[in-house]
Formats: C-alpha cells, structure tokens, sequence
C-alpha cells in the first residue's frame, strides 16, 4: 500500500461532506481576539504605529494602510498618523524660573501644541495618568525665544519631553527631546502602574532613566532652523 | 448515492454567504461566523439531548439506530456535532454498499482497507483508463459524503493499467510538429 500524508494535527476537520462549513465552525472555538486596527479591524501585532483623533484627542492603534491615509499633516482631516521622530536639543536652555511658571509639580512634562484649541498644552505623569497644567502663553514664548528649534514641533502628533535636574547627582541640566506623542502616552501608562506617593519613589525613578536612555538613543540632534 | 441535493445547496449557500461577510472586514466575518457557531452549538445540544432522552427512554434500539443512520440529512446533521451513532468503518462500509450497484454495472467492486489514519479503499475487478477515473471518483464523493470526518480519503486501483495516450494529446503533438 503506498503512503498517504495524513494530517494527524488536522483529523478532527476531515474531507468535508455537503455541511463542511458548518463542521469546520462547529468545531472550531471562537478566536482569542488579539489586537486590532481601530479603524478596520485587522489583526495587528504589539508593535504598531497610531493615528490621533483631533475631535477627542484619544489616539487609535492603526494597521500600516490605516496610518499611512493621514500622515498628510496638512491634510483638513480628522485624524493624524503619528510619526517617528526623534530629536535631541544639545543646546536646550531653561532657566528654573521658567520651568517653575510651568507649574509643574514633577520633575518630568511633555508639551504639545493642540491645534483645535490652537495652543500648547502640558502634561505631566502622576498616579492617575497625565495630569494637564494650565500652560500660561508667556511661558512657553519664552522657552521658544531661547529655543527656536523647538519650531520643529509638528502640531497634535509631536511632543516635547522635558526633564528637570535631578536633586542629586545624574543630569544636571534640563533635558529636552521632540517624540512622537505617543511614546509620552507609553511612558504615562508605565509610570502610572509604579507610581507611589508624590513624587513617583524609587521605581518610577528608574523607569524614567530608562526611558530617557531609550528615548536618548533613539534621538538624533535637531537641526539648526533659521531665526 | 444518498445525498439530498438540497443538503449541498445549503452548505454551499452558507459558505457563500459566511465568504460574502468577509467583504465587510475581518470582525464581521469573525461574527458571522460566531453567529453560525452559536446556532449550530444550540441544535448540537438540543439533538444530543434528544439522543439521550430517546436512550433512556430505552427507543434507540437498533432499528432507530439503523433509522437514523440511513436518513441523509439527519445523519449529516448529527455528523456535524460528532453525535452519529455509527462508526467510521461501518459508515463507510455503507458508503461502498450504496455504490456498489454502479460498480458492479462496469464490473467493479470496492473493498475498505482501512479506515486508520486516511480511509483507503481498493477499486477490484475489470477498471481500467478513462473509466477508473470516473469511478474512483464517484467512490471518493460517496465516503467523503458519509465519512466527512476521515482525514482524507484514498482509492486505489487493485490492478493498475499503464495509462493510453488520449487521442487529443496524440493529434496536438502531431499539430506542433507540423508546424
């Protein structure tokens, strides 16, 4: 007798019959739902880039071909495909006067400018997710004047993450990156499962580092704008 | 062969249908199909404990059995949910006795080998050429329609003929060589 190739994992879907559908669905079980586009709802796997919805500022985990209809940043749309940049400002300059107008209760903030409110907005990590803080507009042109690289900033897609110095020893200078709005929103969601009394404690601190680290590699230096 | 027409209308209008789902995205196939599963897990239950019920009622006696198992739609209904009251071989030892006639008109029979692993049955007797092809054939839709659970089915030639040249091969060889 020749051999024939049986499919030993496949046994329960045999040859078919008139109702094959129906044997296929009934033995089968309903699929463990992984994660999907939020615009068409195709699988996608963890990595995956994300498109901002400007009405309700919430950002949609998108397939390749969903992100890649709004990365028209002029585009009159509704939404708006995230990118991928990372800047370095080497030569970032705030004064803690400054940074203290900010109102920041944390030595950690991201700023981004919300263009259906048509002003800048900050954030800043805590227990609760990002907390806003009221962004007084003198503030942040102050911060642009010694800045103006900071121009580069894309509207509702980009932000600015700004770390202060720490207490003791590490950095001693104020550190600045332009990251894709949604790392900031990574970084809120990882703080916010260690965070522990006021300040963060210890874990937090250390996630911080690390992801500045990440962030910091990622980066490269901006480039120089006419002034 | 005792397979109601309409039974393969209806499996293949419900595959058309589920496929056509598909046009509006993968969560709306995942429906369709969770709908269709959720339906055929309700009746699956329901003739399951019918089956019980008539057992310990003590009717499902040989002849039910047999009753049962000779009725198209209801065997391929219970097939679906792995209820049938026969097993493999005896299924397709059914298969082979409903299609037995056919093959003894063109002076053939068929024989089960085995039902471990694929189903193999053995085509004996005077096949041979084109008309082998058709019976093995008809063989093959004849247990897959009674065993839709086999993991393949395989008919093999008792007395394997070296094949002929079709004529048509024949005179499309003679066409390219002369041109």
């Amino acid at each position: 007798m020749t051999s024939w190739p049986v499919g030993e994992a496949e046994a329960p879907a045999g040859v078919g019959g008139p109702l094959a559908t129906l044997r296929r669905i009934a033995a089968s079980r309903a699929p463990q739902p992984g994660e999907r586009c939020e615009m068409c709802g195709e699988t996608i796997t963890e990595r995956h880039q994300h498109v901002v919805n400007l009405q309700n500022r919430a950002l949609m985990c998108t397939c390749r071909a969903c992100y890649l209809l709004f990365t028209d940043q002029q585009a009159a749309l509704r939404y708006r495909a995230v990118p991928d940049r990372y800047l370095s400002f080497p030569r970032f300059r705030l004064e803690p006067s400054s940074w203290n107008e900010l109102q920041i209760p944390v030595g950690l903030a991201f700023l981004f400018r919300n263009s259906t409110l048509d002003r800048m907005v900050a954030f800043y990590p805590g227990p609760a997710g990002a907390a806003e803080s009221e962004l007084p507009l003198t503030a942040w042109e102050t911060i642009v004047a010694a800045n103006p690289q900071l121009e580069l900033l894309t509207p509702d897609v980009e932000a600015l993450l700004i770390r202060a110095p720490a207490k003791r020893g590490g950095h001693e200078r104020f550190d600045c990156h332009l990251v894709p709005v949604d790392a900031c929103y990574e970084l809120v969601g990882l703080l916010r499962r260690s965070w522990r009394g006021f300040d963060g404690g210890q874990e937090a601190h250390g996630l911080i580092e690390k992801f500045f680290a990440a962030v910091d590699a990622r980066s490269r230096p901006a480039p120089e704008v006419a002034t | 062969m005792g397979e109601t027409p309409e039974l393969r209308a209806v499996g293949e209008r419900i595959e058309a249908l589920l496929d056509g789902t598909a046009a509006y995205g993968a969560i709306a196939r995942e429906r369709a199909e969770e709908l269709v599963r959720l339906v055929t897990d309700l009746y699956g239950a329901g003739l399951e404990r019918l089956l019980e019920i008539l057992h310990e009622a003590g009717r499902l006696d040989s002849d039910v059995l047999a009753a049962i198992a000779g009725d198209d739609l209801v065997a391929s209904l219970l097939l679906v949910h792995g209820l049938h009251p026969e097993d493999l071989a005896t299924r397709v030892e059914r298969a082979l006795d409903s299609i037995r006639p056919t093959l003894a008109a063109q002076g053939a029979d068929a024989e089960l080998v085995t039902v471990d692993g694929a189903v193999v049955v053995r085509l004996g007797g005077a096949v041979s050429g084109c008309g082998a092809t058709a019976l093995v054939q008809a063989v093959e839709a004849s247990v897959e329609a009674t065993a839709p659970d086999a993991p393949g089915v395989r008919v093999e030639l008792a007395n394997p003929q070296p094949s002929l040249i079709p004529v048509s091969a024949l005179r499309s060889r003679l066409s390219e060589a002369s041109t």
